[in-house]
């Protein structure tokens, strides 16, 4: 009983081998290592031809007459054997559909790929020329299975051929592990690392250098980012509310917030209607700290009438057209005063909001600053690149012209013929040309190399 | 969903053997069947192949290719799906004219008819019936495999029936308790206990036992090639009946079977051996069983 299953999978690969199905059997050749690797690409189908060797009693039973039908002494064989098959093509099946899937998704990938090229801008052709010979490697390197079933198949026709003798067999056997590697798909990854890098690599073009240039231009002006827009309605006003209600809370606790409400509205609004401009916030200080007094005032009086007769110059101002004449006033008296100091008026007009707007923009302008730095010293370095890159271009050409020169040369040397003086003076001036050029090349790059080196000095 | 099929049947001989004359003449016609589809599927992966061989050489595959190969695909699919369900048919009606055979077994013992096997026939009697238990080869890749296939336990409501064969938990002459190979006679839903032979005739002990210490076989093998998520993984404590005897014993999975005629390769723990276990020993799937060792040992106790 032990090894029973092992055995007949042992006995079955030999016939295999003997057969030189190998990759039709997969289902019995499956024992361990190279052989069950091997199983595992193909694709398993027990040929019809092959019936007497792996399905005897199946095949004995089609040979049969409707007579002698089918035993009980076939059951068990027969159950085997048709189980055996019932895997394969099960397994068949399975591989087939995942076949069909990676097909599919790969026709899917083609097609996003193919939208995302149309969606690239006119710059990069280079790039897209090379995206479409990358998309044919690519959907090839998608779908693996594809390969690996044409690995079975030439492995298996190739070893389906009639082999005289063993030894020979072996040899095939042996050649077979060197064919899949002329099957295998490209591989396409150098071409794609290309791809990406190629932008990176490619001349500077003149369009380059005036994008940079607009950059510069644009991200030198620094005049919008200096604005600070005025106060709005809402802080000017909301809040100025909001603080005369939370005093006027907290001064008289017990008083009808109904009542309160309206007065305060009553007040703000005749502000308002006074001054038709928004009061200065030292102003508005100088109301809140008093509004105590002040409500309290329109409350005793009937009239509704803001100040007494009695009061201080400086109230009756509140009701003076210009409030930006009635916040210098106050300053003015404020400081006489000594409740505040001459330089404070500065600190007193921050706000909160304006020292954060401030703060950002500072932080902004000096980002902008930097960027424009970089900005220019690749703008700099870019320019200095594409003289190279002509340097380089007509060097390109002067190479050309001697290794015809050259040709030439051989050409007459082979024909034993001399070349004529003009020649030989044109590839010598050609000659000459060329190491002029590299010098200028030379001479271009180290100068470049000292800019760089002072910037990073500087930086 | 077979194995009860028969049951509506009536029993007398004739009309057994007249039902089972007439599952090998549709097996028969089956064949046929069978035959002619693969016939047809071959030329269909011809075609496969031929198309591969044109795409070869330049080692691209284009468009139209892709296209033409996934309707060739599809094509040869449809095929093998065509011959898998006559296959499962004919593999149906294998198991159908087995079920009526043991009914007519179970019936010839009800009636006192016990034909008693030597232990060398006995053995042959168990490794076939372990190797021509059904064959489960799922229909989808994902497909969930059904109870008491391969190392999938039966529902904890499942009843083993007549005729069965299981793992019962016995005691043995000296207070010792062994998990033998048992058959069913019948279970009891009164007493919620089963009543077992021991498969093993010279016993001719018949043990009744509580539920828990009756684990019923395997009814199907699962197929490696198709449903390995069936099999017990490698490293696992499996109960397994030990070669040439009819005890399970625990033991260490080994190595899997990669083919539906493989057995198990096990390591039985064996204290007789210098590091605690036998060497490999080859053992069907049917009598690979999972055994909850610490509720046993509870209810032991």
């Amino acid at each position: 009983m032990s090894g029973k299953g092992k055995q007949s999978s042992k006995k079955a690969l030999i016939k295999v081998r003997e057969g030189g199905k190998s990759g039709h059997l997969s289902s019995v050749n499956s024992d361990t290592s190279s052989e069950s690797t091997e199983a595992a690409v193909s694709l398993p189908v027990l040929k019809t031809v092959d019936n007497g060797k792996h399905l005897p009693r199946y095949c004995s039973i089609l040979q049969r007459s409707a007579e002698e039908c089918v035993g009980m002494e076939d059951l068990d064989t027969l159950q085997l054997e048709l189980e055996t098959l019932l895997s394969s093509v099960v397994v068949r099946c399975r591989l087939l559909q995942d076949e069909i899937t990676n097909l599919s998704s790969a026709e899917e990938r083609r097609d996003k790929r193919s939208k995302s090229v149309k969606g690239l801008s006119t710059l990069d052709k280079k790039i897209r020329e090379d995206k479409s010979k990358l998309k044919d490697f690519s959907s090839k390197a998608q779908s693996p299975l594809p390969a690996k079933l044409f690995k079975q198949k030439t492995s298996g026709g190739l070893a389906s051929q009639v082999v005289p003798n063993p030894h020979e067999l072996n040899r095939i056997d042996g050649s077979k592990s060197d064919l899949p590697k002329l099957l295998l798909p490209k591989n396409d990854t150098p071409n794609k690392f290309w791809a990406s890098v190629d932008p990176y690599c490619t001349d500077i073009m003149p369009e380059d250098l005036k994008l940079l240039e607009e950059l510069v231009a644009s991200h030198s002006d620094q005049s919008e980012l200096k604005k600070i827009p005025p106060l709005g309605r809402h802080y000017s006003l909301l809040w100025a509310h909001n603080d005369l209600l939370q005093e006027e809370d907290a001064a008289n606790p017990n008083r009808d917030k109904k009542k309160n409400r309206s007065d305060v509205s009553l007040l703000v609004s005749k502000v308002d209607k006074k001054g038709n401009s928004i009061a200065g916030p030292l102003t508005q200080r100088l109301v809140s700290a008093l509004l105590e007094e002040n409500v309290y005032v329109a409350n005793n009086n009937m009239d509704n009438k803001l100040f007494r007769d009695g009061d201080p110059p400086v109230l009756r101002d509140l009701s003076i057209q210009n409030s930006m004449n009635l916040e210098l006033r106050m300053h003015k008296e404020l400081v006489e005063q000594g409740i505040l100091e001459a330089d404070t008026p500065k600190k007193n007009q921050d706000d909160e909001i304006l020292a954060e707007i401030k703060r950002c923009q500072q932080e902004l302008s000096a980002l902008s600053n930097h960027n424009v730095t970089q900005l220019k010293r690749l703008l700099q370095l870019a320019q200095e690149e594409s003289k190279r890159q002509a340097v380089k271009r007509k060097i390109s050409i002067v190479d050309n012209e001697v290794v015809e020169h050259y040709k030439k040369l051989i050409l007459a040397k082979q024909r034993k013929v001399s070349m004529t003086k003009k020649e030989q003076e044109k590839a010598w001036s050609c000659l000459r040309e060329r190491e002029n050029l590299l010098e200028h090349l030379n001479i271009l790059s180290s100068g470049s190399d000292t800019v760089i080196n002072s910037r990073n000095n500087t930086a | 969903m077979l194995r009860s099929s028969p049951s509506k049947m009536p029993f007398t001989a004739d009309a057994a053997a007249h039902q089972i004359q007439e599952r090998l003449k549709n097996i028969y016609n089956l064949i046929f069947e069978i035959e002619e589809e693969r016939n047809r599927s071959e030329h269909n992966l011809n075609n496969i192949t031929k198309a591969h061989d044109k795409i070869t050489p330049d080692d691209k595959v284009s468009p139209y290719y892709q296209q033409k190969l996934k309707s060739l695909y599809s094509a040869a699919v449809s095929d093998a799906q065509q011959e898998e369900e006559l296959i499962r048919k004919a593999l149906a009606k294998i198991n159908e004219i087995r079920a009526i055979r043991n009914e007519r077994r179970i019936q010839a013992r009800n009636a006192g008819n016990k034909e008693t096997i030597r232990r060398g026939a006995l053995m042959k009697m168990l490794l076939s019936s372990a190797q021509t238990l059904p064959l489960y080869v799922g229909k989808s890749p994902g497909a969930k495999p059904p109870p008491l296939c391969g190392a999938i336990p039966a529902e904890v409501t499942y009843i083993a029936k007549m005729g069965d064969m299981v793992a019962a938990l016995v005691k043995g002459s000296e207070e010792e308790e062994n998990w033998i190979l048992a058959e069913v006679v019948q279970f009891n839903p009164t007493t919620s206990k089963y009543e077992v032979d021991d498969i093993d005739e010279e016993q001719k002990d018949r043990h009744v036992l509580s539920k828990r210490r009756v684990v019923p076989l395997p009814l199907m093998r699962a197929n490696p090639e198709t449903d390995a998520h069936a099999l017990f993984p490698k490293g696992s404590i499996v109960m397994a009946l030990y070669p040439q005897t009819t005890c399970f014993y625990k033991a260490v999975v080994n190595q899997l079977p990669t083919t539906a005629t493989e057995e198990y390769e096990v390591l039985f723990e064996d204290a007789t051996y210098a590091d605690g276990y036998s060497p490999p020993l080859n053992v069907a799937q049917r009598y690979v069983i999972s055994i909850k060792e610490s509720k046993k040992n509870k209810s032991q106790s």
